[in-house]
C-alpha cells in the first residue's frame, strides 16, 4: 500500500545527488521526510497538480544542486538573505547575453549548424512527444473533465478488452452508485446509406446510448441532443444527431435541417440536433452522425433487434462518469458486484465474465499498449538524434574552451568570480539551444499540424487532431534548457580548470587530458548511438522486404479494388445480384480487363466474417478448430481476378443462383481440418445461424488455395466461399484485374454510373497498397529509423573529423619532432589513423550491442516479420558501411598531418 | 553606526516569523509559510531548504533534534536563535516605519 510513495521517495534521494556531497549529509534525512509529507499531500489531489508538483521539484533539484555546487563554502553574508534590487541581477544577465551573443556572431558557421542538428533532434523528439501527448494525455476535443471518465471493459478471468450486451450495461447503470452515468457505444461507425431528395450518400453513423452527451458534457450547437428514454423501444422515435462538419459540408449550415427529416437506410428519420463544432466523439474515430440504440435495427438490419433485448450478446463499448471523489477501484468494485447480481438472474453469461475499468482516453484500450510502445519506440529514435545532435555541440563547444583558455585565465587573474564565469558560458550555451529551441518549435506545430494527412486510408473513418499542448511546448523547452545546461556544463568547468599561471605564460595547461577524454567519450556515444539505430532502420527495411516476398496467396500486381454498397442505389437481394452481374458484364466489356470478380471482404485489413460453421458427423477437436471459419460472399469471376488458383472441382458458376442447390468452395485448411484424407468435393457442411440452429446444408463444389485473409504474418485459417448470387450483402468489393499499368478507375465509374446513376462508388484502391496496410507502421518505423541513422552517421562522422582535427594540432609539436627525425608521411598518417580507429572499434562495439538489444525490443513488438534481431547481413553491411565513413572523415586530418613542413611547424610553437 | 537594513526575502521573513512562536520541523514551518503568506509564497522542499540552508549558515537558525513527545521519527526541528529574533525585530520595526509613513501619505490626501 505504501508502494507508491516508497517509489517517490526513491526517486528523490536520487534526484538529491544533484546536491554536493557536504550538503547531502547535512540535510538529506529532513529534505527527504519534508518532500515526502508534502508528496503525500499534493498525491491526493490529482494527476495534474501531481505532474507540476514533479516539475517543480525536479527543477528545484537541479537548479539549487547546481547553485550549490557552484558556491563556495563558507558563511553567508546578509546579501543572501536580503531582497537583491533588480539593478543587481538584470544588468549581469544582460551583459552576459550581448557578449554570448557576439561570440556567436563571430563564429557563424559553428553557430548555424549546432543550432541546426539541434533544432532537428528537437523537432523530431518534441513532435513524438506531441502525437504521444495526443494520444493519451489529451480529450476528445468538447469532451468536459475527462479525468472523470472511466473506460469499462469486460474481462474474462481477469483478462481481455470486451463488449457488454445491452441489458448488462442497463443494469450497471441503473444500480451503480459509484458512477453518476454510464453509456455506451457500438464502437465502430457503420456506413449506412443516407438520402435526401433525389441522391443517396453513404455516410457514418455510430450507435449510441441515449446517455451518450450526457456522461461526455458536452452542449449541442443547434438544437438537442438524445434523452434518457430514447434509447428505450426499438424503432419509436428515430432520431439522429449530426456532426458540425457534416452539417456545415452536407447541409450547408442550414439550420432548418431541424425541422426536416432525412432518409437512413430508407427509414424517415428527425434530425433533432448538431453538436458543437470540433466534437466528433470521444475517441479516436469519425463520424458524421449519432443514432440512438433504439435505432438499431434501421442501421444493422432488423436481424440485429434481439440485440438489444438479449444478455448473451456482447457488442457495445462502455464508458462512465465517476461522481465526484470516487476512485477508480472502487468503482471497479461495485460494478463487479452488480455484474454477479446480473449473472446470477442471467445464466447464460460467462461464468467468468469480469468489469475492469481503465482511464478514459481516446485510443480504445487494446490498442493502447501496443500504440505507447510503438510510439515508445518512435521516441527513442528521435531521442537518440537528439543525443547525438548535442553531443556534437558539446564536443564543438569543448573544442572552442581550448581556445578560450587564456581568456579565461586573463579574467581570471583579474578578479572575476569563478561562479560568474561559470554562468556566464553557461549563458552562451544557454542562448544556443534556446535558439534552436526557437527554431524548433515552428516546425514541430507545423508537422502536429498536417499529421491527421499522413494517416493512410483505413476501412473506418479516423478523426485525429494532434493539437500542441503547452505539455509539448513545455516538454521542447525543457528539453533545450536540459540539454544546454547537461552539455554546456562540462566544457564550462572545463574552461577554468587550470592553472592560471602556465597559461598566461603561453604554455598550454595540462588538464587537457580530461577534455580529451570527454570528447572522445562523446565522439564514441555518438558512433554506437548512429550505429544502432541505422541497424535497426536496416532490420526494418529488410522485414518489409521480407513481408513484400511472403506469398500471401494472391497476385496483386494489375489488379484495382472498388468498394461499393448497392443499398445506396436502393438495390437489396436479388435486385443487389442483377445490379452487380450488370455492373461485372459491362466492367468486363471494356479493353484490357482480364477478370471481374467481387466479394465482401478486403482481404488483410486484420478482420473479416467469422461464422459458426458445422460440419456433419465432425469430432469435438474438429468442430472447436471450424468453429473460427470465416466466410466469404463471392461472384464467378472472383478466384481468377484475385489470382487463387482452383486446386480441385471448380470455384462459383453462373449457374450456382438464388434458389438453385446451396454450394460452397472450401480452402485446403478447411478441408484437410474437416475431411482428412479425403476429398472434400461432394461433402456437406452447414453454416450455424444466431440461436444455435443449423443453416440450408451446403454441398461442396471445389477447394481453392490457402490465402493469408487477415494479416501477412499469420497461419492460413478455415475459410468458406459461397456464391453472392445465392447470399447476397450489400457491401461489395470489386476486383478488377487488368494489365499492370492501365488505369481502369475513371473507366469503371463512367460504365457504374452508366449502368446505375445511384450507385456511386465509395472508393478505389490498387490491390497492393490495401494489402500494404497492415504494414504501415514498419514503414512508418523504417523510414524514421533510417532517416535518424543516416542524420546520425553523418553528425557522427564531422564529429569525428572534429576530433581527429582537434587531435592533430594537439600533436602537431610531436608529429613535427618525428617528422624531422625521419618518420615518413605514411608512418605520420598511420599513426593519426590508428588513434581514430581505436575510437571507431570501441564506437562499432557498443553500437553493436545497443542495435541487439534495441532489435530484440522490436521483436517483442511483433514489428518485424521473418527477420532475427541479430540478422547477419544487416549488421555486417551496416557496420562496413560506418567504417568506410569513419575512415573517410579521420583521412583528411591524417594526410594534413602528414604533410607538415617540421620546420614550419616547430617554429609557430 | 547603524547599518542601514535592508528588507528581508518574503520567503525568509515568513520562515523566521513561522519559527518566533514555536520550534518546527521542515514540514510544518511549510505549511505555515504557505498559511501565512496566503500562497503568495509558494516554497517547496527545493527552495524551502535553500532559504534554510542560508539562515543556518548565517546563524539565524540552528537545528535540534527534539525528543519532544518521546517521537525519535520526528527527528530534526529547527529553532530561532538569538541572532534570528533580533533579525525579526529589525524587520519588524522596518514595516512598523513604512506602515507609519503609509498612513502619513493617506491623513495627508484625506486633509487635501
Amino acid at each position: 500500500m505504501k508502494s507508491p510513495r516508497d517509489r517517490a521517495g526513491r526517486w528523490y534521494a536520487l534526484l538529491l545527488h544533484a546536491y554536493p556531497r557536504p550538503y547531502r549529509d547535512r540535510f538529506a534525512t529532513a529534505m527527504r521526510e519534508t518532500f515526502a509529507t508534502d508528496h503525500r499531500q499534493v498525491a491526493s489531489r490529482g494527476r495534474l497538480p501531481l505532474l507540476a508538483f514533479w516539475s517543480v521539484t525536479i527543477g528545484q533539484a537541479v537548479w539549487f544542486g547546481l547553485l550549490e555546487r557552484m558556491r563556495r563554502s563558507g558563511r553567508a553574508g546578509a546579501s543572501d538573505l536580503s531582497r537583491p534590487g533588480p539593478r543587481r541581477v538584470l544588468p549581469r544577465l544582460g551583459a552576459d547575453g550581448r557578449h554570448a551573443l557576439r561570440l556567436m556572431a563571430r563564429s557563424p558557421l559553428f553557430t548555424v549548424t549546432s543550432i541546426l542538428s539541434i533544432a532537428i533532434g528537437t523537432t523530431a523528439s518534441a513532435t513524438i512527444f506531441g502525437l504521444g501527448d495526443a494520444m493519451f494525455f489529451q480529450a476528445a476535443p468538447g469532451v468536459r473533465e475527462a479525468h472523470r471518465l472511466v473506460d469499462i471493459e469486460r474481462r474474462y478471468s481477469g483478462r481481455g478488452h470486451g463488449t457488454f450486451s445491452y441489458p448488462e450495461f442497463r443494469h450497471l447503470r441503473e444500480h451503480s452508485r459509484t458512477l453518476a452515468s454510464m453509456t455506451v457505444t457500438a464502437g465502430e461507425p457503420v456506413p449506412v446509406s443516407m438520402t435526401d431528395g433525389p441522391s443517396s450518400e453513404r455516410v457514418y453513423a455510430t450507435i449510441v446510448s441515449g446517455t451518450y452527451f450526457d456522461v461526455l458534457g458536452v452542449r449541442p450547437a443547434l438544437g438537442r441532443f438524445f434523452g434518457p428514454s430514447e434509447d428505450d423501444v426499438p424503432g419509436q422515435h428515430p432520431a439522429a444527431v449530426l456532426t458540425h462538419e457534416f452539417w456545415t459540408e452536407r447541409f450547408g449550415a442550414d439550420p432548418s435541417v431541424l425541422e426536416r427529416q432525412i432518409r437512413i437506410n430508407g427509414r424517415d428519420v428527425a434530425v433533432v440536433g448538431v453538436a458543437a463544432p470540433g466534437f466528433h466523439g470521444a475517441t479516436i474515430m469519425g463520424t458524421d452522425v449519432w443514432v440512438p440504440a433504439a435505432m438499431l435495427g434501421v442501421v444493422r438490419g432488423s436481424e440485429a433487434v434481439p440485440q438489444l433485448r438479449s444478455p448473451a450478446v456482447n457488442w457495445v463499448r462502455a464508458t462512465g462518469r465517476m461522481r465526484p471523489g470516487v476512485r477508480r477501484a472502487e468503482a471497479e468494485t461495485e460494478l463487479n458486484v452488480l455484474l454477479e447480481n446480473f449473472k446470477a438472474a442471467h445464466p447464460d453469461v460467462l461464468a467468468t465474465a469480469g468489469i475492469g475499468v481503465a482511464g478514459h482516453g481516446r485510443l480504445p484500450v487494446s490498442a493502447r499498449a501496443p500504440f505507447g510502445t510503438f510510439v515508445g519506440l518512435l521516441f527513442l529514435l528521435a531521442a537518440g538524434l537528439l543525443a547525438i545532435a548535442c553531443s556534437n555541440v558539446g564536443g564543438m563547444l569543448l573544442a572552442r574552451t581550448t581556445g578560450r583558455q587564456r581568456e579565461m585565465a586573463t579574467r581570471l587573474a583579474l578578479g572575476a568570480g569563478r561562479r560568474q564565469l561559470v554562468a556566464q558560458m553557461l549563458v552562451e550555451t544557454v542562448l544556443l539551444f534556446a535558439a534552436a529551441g526557437l527554431v524548433a518549435l515552428p516546425l514541430v506545430t507545423w508537422i502536429l499540424g498536417g499529421v491527421d494527412r499522413l494517416i493512410p486510408q483505413l476501412p473506418v473513418p479516423i478523426h485525429f487532431e494532434a493539437a500542441v499542448t503547452m505539455r509539448t511546448l513545455g516538454f521542447a523547452a525543457g528539453i533545450c534548457l536540459a540539454t544546454a545546461v547537461l552539455f554546456g556544463l562540462a566544457p564550462a568547468r572545463q574552461a577554468l580548470k587550470q592553472d592560471v599561471a602556465r597559461l598566461l605564460h603561453g604554455q598550454s595547461s595540462t588538464p587537457g587530458r580530461d577534455r580529451r577524454r570527454l570528447r572522445q567519450g562523446l565522439v564514441v556515444a555518438q558512433l554506437a548511438l548512429s550505429l544502432a539505430i541505422t541497424i535497426t532502420g536496416g532490420l526494418f527495411v529488410r522485414s518489409l522486404h521480407a513481408a513484400s516476398r511472403i506469398d500471401t496467396g494472391y497476385r496483386t500486381e494489375g489488379v484495382t479494388i472498388v468498394s461499393l454498397d448497392t443499398t445506396l442505389a436502393g438495390a437489396s437481394g436479388g435486385a443487389a445480384t442483377d445490379l452487380m452481374e450488370r455492373v461485372v458484364r459491362g466492367i468486363e466489356a471494356l479493353p484490357g480487363i482480364e477478370a471481374v470478380g467481387h466479394s465482401r471482404m478486403m482481404p488483410m485489413q486484420g478482420a473479416s466474417f467469422r461464422h459458426q460453421t458445422r460440419v456433419p458427423g465432425a469430432s469435438g477437436e474438429v468442430r472447436k478448430m471450424l468453429s473460427a471459419t470465416d466466410w466469404d460472399m463471392v461472384s464467378p469471376g472472383y478466384f481468377r481476378a484475385v489470382g487463387l488458383p482452383i486446386l480441385e472441382g471448380r470455384g462459383v458458376a453462373a449457374g450456382d443462383l438464388d434458389g438453385g442447390p446451396l454450394v460452397a468452395v472450401v480452402n485446403q485448411t478447411f478441408a484437410r481440418i474437416a475431411w482428412p484424407g479425403r476429398s472434400a468435393v461432394g461433402q456437406q457442411l452447414h453454416r450455424v445461424r444466431a440461436g444455435g440452429a443449423d443453416g440450408r446444408p451446403m454441398r461442396v463444389v471445389g477447394v481453392v488455395k490457402d490465402a493469408r485473409t487477415r494479416r501477412v504474418g499469420e497461419p492460413a485459417r478455415p475459410f468458406v466461399y459461397v456464391p453472392f448470387a445465392q447470399h447476397p450483402e450489400p457491401t461489395v468489393e470489386l476486383f478488377v484485374k487488368h494489365a499492370p499499368e492501365q488505369h481502369v478507375a475513371a473507366d469503371v465509374r463512367r460504365i457504374v454510373s452508366a449502368i446505375e446513376p445511384g450507385l456511386p462508388i465509395v472508393r478505389t484502391q490498387p490491390f497492393a497498397e490495401a494489402v500494404g496496410l497492415e504494414l504501415f507502421p514498419q514503414r512508418v518505423a523504417a523510414w524514421t529509423a533510417g532517416a535518424v541513422g543516416v542524420i546520425g552517421m553523418f553528425l557522427a562522422a564531422l564529429g569525428l573529423y572534429g576530433l581527429a582535427a582537434f587531435l592533430v594540432a594537439q600533436r602537431a609539436r610531436e608529429i613535427a619532432i618525428r617528422m624531422a627525425l625521419g618518420a615518413s608521411g605514411t608512418q605520420v598518417r598511420a599513426m593519426v589513423l590508428r588513434q581514430a580507429a581505436k575510437l571507431g572499434i570501441i564506437g562499432v562495439a557498443v553500437g553493436l550491442m545497443m542495435a541487439w538489444g534495441l532489435g530484440r525490443m522490436v521483436q517483442s513488438l511483433n514489428l518485424l516479420v521473418d527477420v532475427r534481431p541479430f540478422d547477419p547481413i544487416t549488421f555486417i553491411g551496416v557496420s562496413a558501411v560506418m567504417t568506410g565513413v569513419l575512415l573517410t572523415a579521420s583521412y583528411l586530418p591524417a594526410r594534413r598531418a602528414a604533410s607538415t613542413e617540421p620546420s614550419a611547424a616547430l617554429r609557430a610553437q | 553606526m547603524q547599518k542601514t537594513h535592508e528588507p528581508l526575502k518574503p520567503a525568509v521573513f515568513h520562515i523566521l516569523l513561522a519559527l518566533a512562536s514555536r520550534d518546527c520541523h521542515g514540514y510544518g514551518i511549510m505549511q505555515a509559510v504557505r498559511e501565512q503568506s496566503a500562497g503568495r509564497v509558494p516554497l517547496q522542499t527545493g527552495s524551502f531548504y535553500r532559504h534554510l540552508t542560508r539562515l543556518i549558515d548565517g546563524g539565524f537558525v540552528e537545528e535540534t533534534v527534539s525528543g519532544r513527545s518521546g517521537d525519535p521519527r520526528r527527528g530534526t526541528h529547527y529553532r530561532l536563535t538569538a541572532a534570528g529574533r533580533q533579525a525579526l525585530e529589525q524587520e519588524r520595526r522596518y514595516l512598523v516605519d513604512v506602515m507609519a509613513a503609509l498612513d502619513g501619505l493617506r491623513a495627508r490626501k484625506g486633509t487635501s
